[in-house]
This record gives structure tokens, sequence and C-alpha cells, in this order.
């Protein structure tokens, strides 16, 4: 698969183009490039230290680019931006564990990205009201600090701190990691709801089962690298990916792959 | 009973500056995980400030205090900007070092421009003293007690319940997230910072004019018991600051009054032991819960 030659005609939201990030010696990624389309769900997978992570992080500027470069909506340039900035244009991130403030109350966490915006109280009485409709737990947990809620709810809180800033675009790392398979399911039907509503997802996951059945397209990472990209329907039927990632039972015939 | 309240007067009022500085080591403490050792030499510049206000250029006693408290958030925004900012991506310990430097430099400075003795700071106050039954309460005592709580319940209402007081708790929880949340961490650096400077400030002008005097060395003494008082408080809590340094306060005026005047020096650090034996993380330190971060 050749490096992307700039972006195509289509409405991308980001666009990676040749991302390079080093840890010292390491590096982390290397070559990396993808394009992910207006209200699409893209699925990053790969092995524990693949780079998920780590891509992510670049992304929205929290962790040094070391080359290449990562245009958002309408050409801006990310990887020039601070991370406020960049989640000010619309990017918002829901890390591992839901990324909440535990200290705070669940209403003090929704209310970061606002107060960092200086939206003025009504937007933000105006927009608790809506998440708190589609959230009812969050609702009743308002007054709660973050740490005490369950894993779940953290990840729907993550979530619902991203749409208080009317984000464009979600990044998504490992939310179905630790939780029930049920709350998984949720979360998953959630994330696919979101897509559905114009919101753009990029899924990091080590469950790649699941988000290659949720994704439109996806690339796979391994050691740094882009093993595989394309539609998310062909990966899941590729015999590579289905072998290292997706594990026996997805080669359904059983046979054995040499 | 008579004597035991004036000294409980007499302790708070001193316990108030104490708690003063607290708040502010660690307000910059628990937001910036920097601690400032230059803190109490900027009140050690801005006592002097109020007294060059009223003696020089013979403001009352007001307009100094407003001056040395711009000068003490500009100082520090300065100092943070200046030895802080730079080096404390490099290296946590950086900071420590560089902030020494600055309070070295500071005291250097003072005692080339006004000497080593102490200074008489003006001690016409316009407020009268008060008297219950036979405890006299100095017009000093109540205006810096009234000033203080004024002042506390302000930084606690701007904490709390405004937007940039959000920020701030966002950015000190968890820096990266507050970042991609949309905070501009330079922004809650700066605001941080100056409202440090300007509690150092006001404790400052407390201290001179409590005492009557300043000093370049009014600063060793109070801003070492500041930070005791912040870490018997718990490292970045307000209400544990505001506790600890009354606690001291009150505690040193009545060990001096009822044990002997050699014991005071002991009650803060005898308190330190004692508090962090129980609780290691201080009164209100808050337990360090691990939840995954990583962006």
């Amino acid at each position: 698969m050749s490096a992307s030659n700039g972006r195509k005609t289509t409405e991308y939201v980001l666009a990676v183009d040749e991302l390079e990030v080093r840890y010292g010696a390491i590096r982390a990624l290397r070559g990396v490039s993808f394009e992910v389309a207006r209200g699409e769900i893209f699925a990053v997978l790969g092995a524990n230290g693949a780079g998920k992570t780590t891509l992510m992080r670049a992304i929205v500027g929290l962790t040094p680019i070391h080359a290449g470069i990562v245009h958002g909506q309408e050409d801006v340039v990310l990887s020039r931006m601070k991370p406020h900035r960049i989640s000010q244009a619309g990017f918002a991130v829901v890390p591992e564990g839901g990324g909440t403030f535990v200290n705070m109350t669940v209403e003090d966490n929704l209310c970061v990205g606002v107060a960092a915006r200086r939206l003025p109280g009504t937007v933000r009485q105006q927009r608790l009201e809506s998440v708190f409709e589609r959230f009812p737990i969050l609702a009743d947990r308002r007054a709660q600090k973050a740490g005490t809620l369950s894993g779940g709810e953290r990840q729907l809180l993550g979530i619902a701190r991203a749409l208080m800033v009317d984000c464009k675009v979600l990044l998504l790392d490992e939310p179905s990691l630790g939780l029930a398979p049920l709350v998984v399911k949720n979360v998953f039907e959630l994330l696919g709801q979101l897509a559905a509503e114009g919101f753009t997802i990029l899924l990091v996951e080590q469950n790649a089962r699941r988000a290659l059945e949720l994704a439109t397209d996806a690339l796979v990472l391994d050691r740094g690298m882009v093993r595989k990209r394309g539609k998310a329907s062909d990966l899941a039927v590729d015999e590579e990916v289905t072998d290292l990632y997706l594990g026996h039972s997805a080669s359904q015939t059983g046979a054995h792959h040499d | 009973m008579t004597d035991f309240f004036q000294q409980l007067g007499n302790g708070l009022s001193i316990g108030f500056s104490y708690a003063l500085i607290a708040l502010g080591f660690t307000l910059v403490f628990g937001t910036l995980k920097v601690l400032n050792f230059a803190h109490a030499s900027v009140l050690m510049a801005c006592a002097f400030v109020g007294w060059w206000a009223r003696t020089e250029l013979h403001l009352n006693l007001g307009v100094a205090f407003l001056l040395a408290c711009v000068f003490g958030a500009v100082l520090t925004i300065g100092i943070d900007r200046a030895v802080i900012r730079p080096v404390v991506r490099h290296s946590f310990i950086a900071p420590f070092i560089s902030t020494l430097g600055v309070s070295l430099l500071l005291v250097a400075v003072a005692k080339q421009i006004w000497g080593t003795d102490p200074h008489t700071f003006p001690s016409s106050f316009p407020v009268g003293d008060a008297h219950f039954g036979d405890v006299t309460v100095t017009g000093i005592q109540i205006v810096v007690g009234i000033t203080s709580i004024v002042v506390m319940l302000l930084l606690g209402l701007l904490v709390y319940r405004t937007g940039l007081g959000l920020q701030i708790r966002a950015a000190a929880q968890n820096s990266d997230m507050a970042r991609a949340s949309g905070v501009n961490t330079a922004v809650v650096a700066a605001a941080t910072m100056g409202l440090a400077g300007v509690l150092a400030a006001i404790a400052g002008i407390f201290l001179a004019i409590s005492f009557g005097v300043v000093s370049p060395f009014v600063g060793d003494t109070y801003g070492l018991k500041g930070m005791v008082a912040m870490i018997i408080g718990g490292i970045g809590s307000l209400k544990g600051a505001v506790i600890a340094g009354l606690a001291i306060g009150i505690g040193e005026v009545m060990a001096v009054a009822y044990v002997s005047s050699t014991w005071r020096d002991a009650i803060a650090f005898g308190l330190l032991i004692v508090v962090l034996m129980i609780k290691p993380r201080g009164l209100f330190g808050t337990e360090e819960r691990y939840v995954p971060t990583a962006v």
C-alpha cells in the first residue's frame, strides 16, 4: 500500500500523513498515513505496544511529532497547534478509562470544556440538559465525584464531555477495556448512534472483531507501522488479520493456515 | 480565662498570615506541581514595596496595600515565566533550585537597597482598638482578621464557583486531560501564580503592620512556617492550609504565654511530625487514586 499523496477531494475531517513519533531513540510510529471521512467510524487495531495510544496522543497534540503532518477539517494543520487549540477545533479525546477528573463532580467534569471556551451560562445549561437527557444515569450522579462511577459510567462521562463542547471528531482509546460484555455492547451501540448523527469517530481497539463490525474503514498498526489498511469489511475477512487479531474462531471453517 | 481569650486573638492574628502564605504555596504546588521557594521572598519584597509606598510616596495604607498586591502578582508571574516554565519540562527538580536562586537574589537585592536593619513600618492606623470585657482586640487585628476572612472566601469562590477556578482544578488533577479539553494551561499557570503573588503580598503587609517592622529576613521564618502549614493541611488543600495556618499561629502564641518562649518555634514542627505520623498526606491531603489517564 503506497503512502498517501495529498488529500483527495472527498470531505476528510482528519488526514494523517507520514507521521513519525519518537521516544528517545525508539521510533514509536513510522510513516503512518490515513484519512478519516466525515461521519465515518475508523478503527485502529493492533496488539499492545503497536503505537495505537501514541497515535491518538499525537493527533490531539499531547505527544510531540517528529515528522509528518496532521490535517483537520478545511486543511487546518493540527500538528502545529497546541492541544487546547486542537480541542477547540472540534477534536475530543476519550482516553482509556474515560479520562475523567476523578476528584471532581460529574457536573464539573462536564463543564471543564465549556469553561475553557468561555461559553455563556445559558449555553452550558442547555448542553447539560441535552447531555443529561441522553445519559440519565449521569443526571442521577451529577453531584457525585467522578471517581465513584463505574467503569461504564466513566466511559459515558468521557463521551458526554465531548458532546458538551460540540465536538466534530471523537477519538476513543479502548472504550471496551475492562467493561462487562453487556456494557461494551451498549457503548458500541452508542458509538454507532453518534456516527449516524454525523460525528466522526476514531476508535482505537484491541477488541478487533467488534471494532471491525462497527467501523467503515480500519487500519492495523504493527510495531509503529501501518500493516494493513482498507475497508473494515475487507479486513474482517483478511486471513492475516483474522489470524493475528481475531483469534481462531474467526476462521469459521476451522481450517489451518500454514 | 480573659488571658486565654486575649492570647487566642493574638494567635488568630498571626495565624491568618501563616494561612495566607500556606494558601499561596498550596495553590501553586497543587496546580502546577512546583514548590516555589521564592514565595516567601516575594512576601518580603511586597512588604518593602508597601513600606516604600507609605514612607517615600506618602500614600495611604489602602493604596500601598493594593500596590504591593499588584507588585506581588507581577513578580510571581515573572518568576514563573523566567525561571520555572523554561526548566520544568526538563526536570521536576529544576524549579526547586531555580526558585531558591531567585529567593536568594531577592534577599540580596533588598539588603543592597535597604540594608540589613529592620525599618519601622508607619504605625498610624485608621481603626481603633475594641474592648470585649477585659479582652482588647487591636484595630490592626480586627482589620487583619476581617480582610483575611474576606480574601479566603473570595479565593474559595474563585476556585470553586467560577469557570477559571474549574479550569485551575482540572489542570491540577490531570494537566493532559485539561489541555485536551480545551484548557489553555499557560493561562491557568499565570492566573495561579498571580493569585499566589497577591496572597504573598497580603501576608507581607499584614506581618509588617502587625509587628511594625520590615526587614530583608522576614521571609525566612514566615516562609518556612507557611510551608509547614501547607504540608500539615495536605498539599493542594485550601481548607487544610487555612486550618493548619491558624493552628500554628494559635499554638505558638499559647506556647509562649503558658509554657516558655523558647517553645515558640517547636510548635510548627512538632505539629508537623505528629500530624504526618497519623496522616502521612496531611489533614486534608487527597489520596492519590490512579485511574488510567494515559490518553
